[in-house]
């Protein structure tokens, strides 16, 4: 019949673009496959390469900005930091000059409730109470960076009057709403250290200064929390050299992979707050 | 008016383009389907690979024995794969103050279509490091 002529290659049209549609689906599967095997093949060759790079420079504290290089594996690392933080300012292998402000200690980003413990005595000391190192009169605490999801600091200074440990305590908050009764610390976020919110210069008077603990409460995201030290006069207004932060940067092909490590490595567990320390029988 | 019969010139040309177009399709699709089955063998693969090195840096570093030891993963024998853990001194070149630290080597064969197929991992555990 004559109004038939063209139902064949309609037909044909239609199956073959069914069938086109099969072949590019499987096509473009195939090819997504194969790329994300391979960047993930390389994304673990990179974080292989950037935990070498992390051990290499926990091996050989004194060898900083070093890099791991394995040629036959076509991946590298490249390490940055290795050496103890704060250096104290004109003291052998630090970049900053004699008689200017020491840089601040800036912790990675803590969790609520998680503790920061900056040591103002000698870690390295073996005696007791350890070697004071910091005599600086006041101390600069920078915490939170966040105008919403505000956090909340509570410190605890602890020093030896000479006879005894001594503990002080701040609590501080930006909030307004009154949610507790810490005082109240204005934020404006422009300050000289830059990336933090609130600021709070804290009395670090007494003599026989041992730590710092620093709590952060109420917030639900990680926050930076830093100390830095006042003061122009090298060792006694320079927190103790204390920490070690190392970042490594691992490479493989077109893919890179960072490795952070931040170490403090004599620490007084968390519990240390809450535990109640008597020099002689304590009775209920 | 004159009928017209048969058909024209662009007709039988667009037919056969299309068939050439289907044909070349359909004969790049066991291709793509090995391409899939082989990309899914190397997710497995660094995935055993990745384990083996977790696995090394939970033993203490006193533990860590130079030499070769085989890998001993199910999952490996599906598609005909074998692979051994490298435990060596670091190398000199890179380890330059006698660092106490052991280059370890995950290294992965397997066939894909007939063809050796291999991965290898490189990285370090020392003394005093991660997980130590």
């Amino acid at each position: 019949m004559r109004n038939e002529i063209g139902q064949v290659i309609l037909v044909l049209v239609l199956v073959m673009t069914v069938a086109l549609a099969i072949g590019i689906s499987v096509i473009q599967r195939s090819i997504s496959d194969i790329s994300t095997a391979s960047k993930a093949e390389q994304s673990s060759r990179a974080f292989s390469a950037a935990e070498a790079g992390i051990e290499e420079a926990l091996n050989y504290p004194t060898h900083v900005n070093t890099s791991v290089n394995f040629t036959e594996n076509n991946s590298m690392a490249e390490v940055t930091g290795g050496g103890l933080i704060p250096c104290i300012p004109g003291s052998s292998g630090c970049a900053q000059e004699e008689d200017s402000r020491q840089v601040a200690l800036e912790y990675p980003p803590l969790a609520k409730e998680e503790v920061a413990h900056v040591w103002f005595a000698d870690p390295d000391s073996s005696t007791n109470p350890p070697a004071e190192a910091y005599k600086g009169n006041s101390l600069d605490v920078y915490w939170g960076n966040s105008g919403t999801d505000m956090a909340a600091l509570e410190l605890t200074l602890v020093y030896h009057d000479g006879s005894k440990y001594t503990s002080r305590k701040w609590y501080l908050d930006n909030d307004a709403a009154g949610r507790n009764n810490f005082e109240q610390v204005n934020c404006t976020s422009s300050y000289s250290l830059a990336g933090y919110r609130c600021k709070k210069t804290i009395d670090t008077s007494p003599s026989g200064l041992m730590l710092l603990r620093a709590r952060l409460l109420y917030n639900t995201s990680s926050q930076p929390f830093a100390v830095q030290a006042v003061g122009f006069c090298n060792t006694d207004c320079s927190l103790p050299p204390q920490a070690r932060s190392i970042v490594s940067t691992g490479t493989a092909g077109t893919t890179q992979r960072k490795v952070e490590l931040f170490q403090i490595n004599k620490v007084v567990p968390p519990y240390f707050d809450y535990a109640i320390f008597s020099v002689g029988e304590i009775n209920k | 008016m004159k009928i017209k019969n048969g058909f024209s010139l662009v007709e039988p040309l667009l037919v056969v383009v299309l068939v050439g177009l289907l044909v070349y399709l359909l004969a790049s699709i066991p291709n793509s389907l090995q391409l899939i089955t082989k990309s899914k063998h190397e997710s497995l693969v660094r995935e055993i690979a990745v384990k083996q090195i977790e696995d090394k840096r939970t033993v203490n570093y006193t533990n860590l024995v130079n030499g070769t030891s085989p890998i001993s993963d199910p999952r490996l024998v599906l598609f005909q794969g074998s692979g051994t853990i490298v435990v060596g001194d670091c190398d000199p070149i890179i380890c330059t103050n006698g660092e106490h630290i052991k280059e370890v080597t995950v290294l992965i064969n397997w066939l894909d279509n007939n063809k050796t197929q291999n991965l290898t991992l490189k990285t370090m555990i020392g003394e005093g490091g991660i997980n130590q």
